[in-house]
């Protein structure tokens, strides 16, 4: 079902992560996604595999938008256009004359996503954002870590790229309006705002804090025994045995020194020699050795995985998750569809796009005159 | 009429806990009909609440995220006041029903018929049992969605894993790439943004299979799996190793390119993140600490070489920010061109003057719960935030209404609610 939103066009004038992989997922989708870039480039070209990840199945169309003629062209391109997403900051929106309202003028259907680190309006409209910046503002890195240490990170890419997929999820929305009839419109997605909205704690820690009045702290939430990350033969595990999964737990681990214990206790209140013998158990067996014996008996454990074990873990492998895609001259592997929708897939994902690879056939198609599109590609050739 | 993108689409929510209650808001916010579909003889821990009736000395002391109602209190219904549940139900109806039983399975039928999607993430089986399955979805309605969230999707091996938020963290690769630089991930605490993440696909699912349906006048079987939309969003890792071979090691609070950091401020437990990511931010950040020389220092003047000297580069940062506030610190940095951000605790966010003034809470007055403001819609259409339609739904708010629209008589009303098919309270029973 790689095709549902064949026949949709969307020009991409977005630079950087969370706007280009929006983007991206309607390529996934079948959209016909052109993404427009400057002839230096995306800046994210500087990172082969951003780039890469971020860009898979579009066409790269280079237009020198300083150049009167070049953003002319742009404008027959965006004539044409279902969905803008772009980026820009104020600055760059005047340079160029991509203003949401200027872009929407006279193309009552267009639908026009504007994805920054913090919205087109309020007093940090300008603030420049990087993922860290967003997380620590948005999100509840206050809350996350130990108390002893400064606050604590996501993994890389997780934030910018959960901003990437909100906005992916408003888009195919609007697209879906205007398909029935409704007239286009402008959203704008501040990343600031998607981190602030994530039930990864912080949406719901913000409604505790109206109900109660206690924000969250570092340490402000016990660890249950066993702890989260428990060291074993080759890696970490986690377990967790709380409320009926504990008498199973007790029962799989079969520790003399765990009977005392009716019900899971805080980690901090477990004798050391517990702790010792718990550590002991898991020390003689493997992550999966051990994830196996507990989801026997229906308590919840998983190995903590390196990327080389989702490479060739057996559940992911009989789902074919992982897809093969070229690298410049080599060749990755990038994770499968981020939902399932039934139907036949590619072993293998369509490549990110040379710089200004399809920048004739674009413009042809999109019906520009040919000697224009000759002076618009001579240009990129000298610059 | 909403006049919003999902305006005419009819939702029904069967979600539990945290992501379907909250993907299925996300179509509400966008203009459907989302209808919660809710069992008065069951209760589901941590949906609308760790227990259906909880005693106020067993809330008192646990952290407000998992058991903050409003003022400490459960109250009367505490289902109806549970922050968890009511930050995922606005613009939404509920109905009451016992699936487990053939009356209640038929007037579910009903509604089946009237919907566009059905969104569900129980664990795998359940839905089998209730007899509610895909194909018994299509004999309702031959056009009928079906969005399923689960931890490792409907197929393979491991499908009927249990797992939490956490276990999915540590299966999908995250506790190992975000852990405090030199530390392992003992040191880590919980986080699930496999939970959020579920949310938007379970949005995402429900609104391509509406854009099939438009193509093909077919509806989709959509197969979300946590731990699979998790490694997208790790996806670049994946893509360096599998490529390069490269081992893939946590950055903590740094990044792979760029100098960065979380640096003490002024005051008790006061951060601020900062990016460095090219020589014109270095250069900005030494002139607002007052350090220009350092710009043409040979130790830092390249990106390469204030990565090389990373710890010295902290040191002169963090003697900097440690006097100033973290929201003046960010500031100064900010008018300077570099980014820059205060690490927010929930009530500066709460009161943050950005979020206030685009209008990023709203304020809603739900009987049971009271007047509070909820973080809203995470976007602006043509500059402004939705209003809410309604607040957060309370149980079987909207039985009456529900009901009569699927056509149900008065005297099968009555039956329905003694059998306790009908209710706005869980049964008595349930503790």
């Amino acid at each position: 079902m790689g095709g549902v939103l064949e026949g949709l066009r969307v020009v991409d004038l977005s630079t950087g992560i969370p706007a280009g992989f929006a983007a991206r997922l309607l390529a996934d989708n079948g959209a016909d996604v052109i993404k427009v870039e400057s002839p230096a480039g995306d800046v994210l070209r500087q990172d082969i595999y951003d780039f890469v990840y971020c860009n898979m199945g579009k066409r790269s169309v280079v237009l020198d938008l300083e150049d009167g003629d070049a953003r002319a062209a742009l404008d027959v391109v965006l004539d044409r256009a279902d969905v803008v997403i772009e980026s820009c900051d104020a600055a760059g929106r005047e340079r160029y004359g991509l203003d949401p309202d200027r872009l929407r003028a006279g193309r009552e259907t267009l639908i026009v996503i504007s994805v920054t680190p913090f919205g087109g309006s309020g007093p940090y409209r300008d603030w420049r954002g990087s993922e860290h910046v967003l997380y620590g503002m948005g999100h509840e890195m206050y809350a996350t870590g130990q108390p002893d240490l400064p606050p604590g990170p996501l993994a890389p890419y997780v934030s910018w790229l959960t901003i990437g997929f909100s906005a992916a999820v408003v888009t195919v929305a609007a697209m879906y309006g205007v398909a029935n009839g409704q007239g286009g419109s402008h959203y704008d997605i501040s990343g600031f705002e998607a981190m602030a909205a994530s039930i990864d704690r912080r949406a719901h820690a913000l409604v505790a804090y109206a109900y109660c009045g206690d924000p969250l702290t570092r340490g402000g939430t016990p660890e249950m025994f066993p702890p989260h990350a428990n060291p074993c033969a080759d890696g970490w595990v986690s377990v967790a045995a709380g409320g009926l999964w504990w008498e199973p737990f007790c029962r799989v681990v079969g520790l003399p020194e765990l009977a005392e214990f009716r019900t899971a206790p805080a980690v901090g209140t477990v004798p050391e020699d517990v702790h010792a013998a718990w550590r002991n158990w898991c020390s003689t067996r493997t992550k999966r050795e051990i994830s196996d014996l507990f989801q026997g008996a229906g308590v919840p454990s998983e190995p903590m995985n390196t990327m080389a074990d989702l490479l060739r873990d057996d559940h992911l492998r009989s789902r074919s998750f992982f897809k093969g895609v070229d690298v410049e001259d080599s060749a990755g592997m990038v994770p499968g569809p981020i939902v399932r929708l039934g139907g036949p897939e590619q072993d293998a994902w369509p490549a990110a796009p040379r710089l200004g690879e399809h920048t004739t056939e674009v413009l042809r198609e999109a019906g520009v005159d040919e000697r224009w599109i000759m002076r618009l590609t001579a240009q990129e050739a000298t610059a | 009429m909403t006049g919003l993108p999902l305006d005419g689409v009819r939702v029904i929510d069967l979600g539990v806990v945290l992501a379907g209650p909250y993907g299925a808001m996300m179509l509400a916010d966008l203009g459907a009909d989302v209808i919660r579909v809710e069992n008065p003889q069951i209760f589901v821990p941590m949906t609308r609440g760790p227990r259906a009736r909880p005693s106020k000395e067993s809330v008192a002391n646990v952290p407000s995220i998992s058991g903050g109602y409003p003022g400490r209190d459960p109250g009367e219904r505490p289902w109806n006041r549970y922050p968890w549940f009511n930050l995922t139900a606005r613009n939404k109806r509920s109905m009451t029903v016992d699936l487990r039983r053939p009356e209640g399975l038929e007037v579910f039928g009903r509604l089946v018929a009237t919907a566009d999607i059905v969104i569900e993430n129980s664990a795998p089986g359940v839905m089998e049992r209730l007899g509610v399955t895909w194909e018994w979805l299509q004999e309702q309605k031959p056009d009928i969605s079906l969005v399923r969230v689960s931890a490792f999707g409907q197929t393979g091996p491991f499908r009927d894993h249990k797992a939490l938020g956490i276990q999915v963290e540590a299966f999908g690769g995250d506790d190992l790439v975000r852990t405090y630089g030199g530390r392992g991930p003992d040191a880590n605490t919980w986080a699930v943004p496999a939970d959020h993440g579920g949310a938007l696909a379970a949005a995402y699912g429900a609104i391509l299979a509406l854009h099939h349906r438009r193509r093909t006048g077919e509806g989709l079987l959509v197969d979300a799996s946590l731990v699979e939309m998790f490694v997208n969003l790790i996806g670049p890792l994946v893509l360096r190793h599998s490529t390069t071979g490269e081992a893939i090691e946590s950055t903590g609070n740094r990044s792979r390119k760029w100098v960065q950091g979380c640096y003490p401020c002024k005051g008790e437990d006061r951060w601020v993140v900062v990016t460095l990511s090219d020589d014109h931010d270095w250069a900005a950040l030494c002139r607002v600490i007052g350090r220009p020389e350092l710009v043409g220092d040979v130790r830092f003047n390249t990106l390469l070489k204030r990565r090389a000297h990373h710890d010295e580069v902290d040191d002169i940062i963090a003697a900097w920010t440690r006097e100033h506030g973290h929201r003046e610190a960010a500031e100064l940095l900010q008018q300077a061109g570099v980014a820059a951000g205060p690490v927010l605790d929930d009530a500066e966010a709460f009161a943050d003057p950005h979020l206030r003034a685009r209008g990023f809470f709203v304020e809603m007055t739900q009987a049971d719960a009271g007047t509070h403001d909820y973080p809203g819609p995470f976007w602006l259409r043509n500059g402004e935030r939705p209003e809410p339609r309604r607040p957060p739904v309370r149980l079987g708010e909207h039985n009456a209404e529900l009901y009569a629209e699927l056509g149900v008589t008065p005297e099968e009303y009555a039956r329905l609610e003694a059998d306790g098919h009908i209710s706005e309270d869980f049964a008595p029973h349930i503790r």
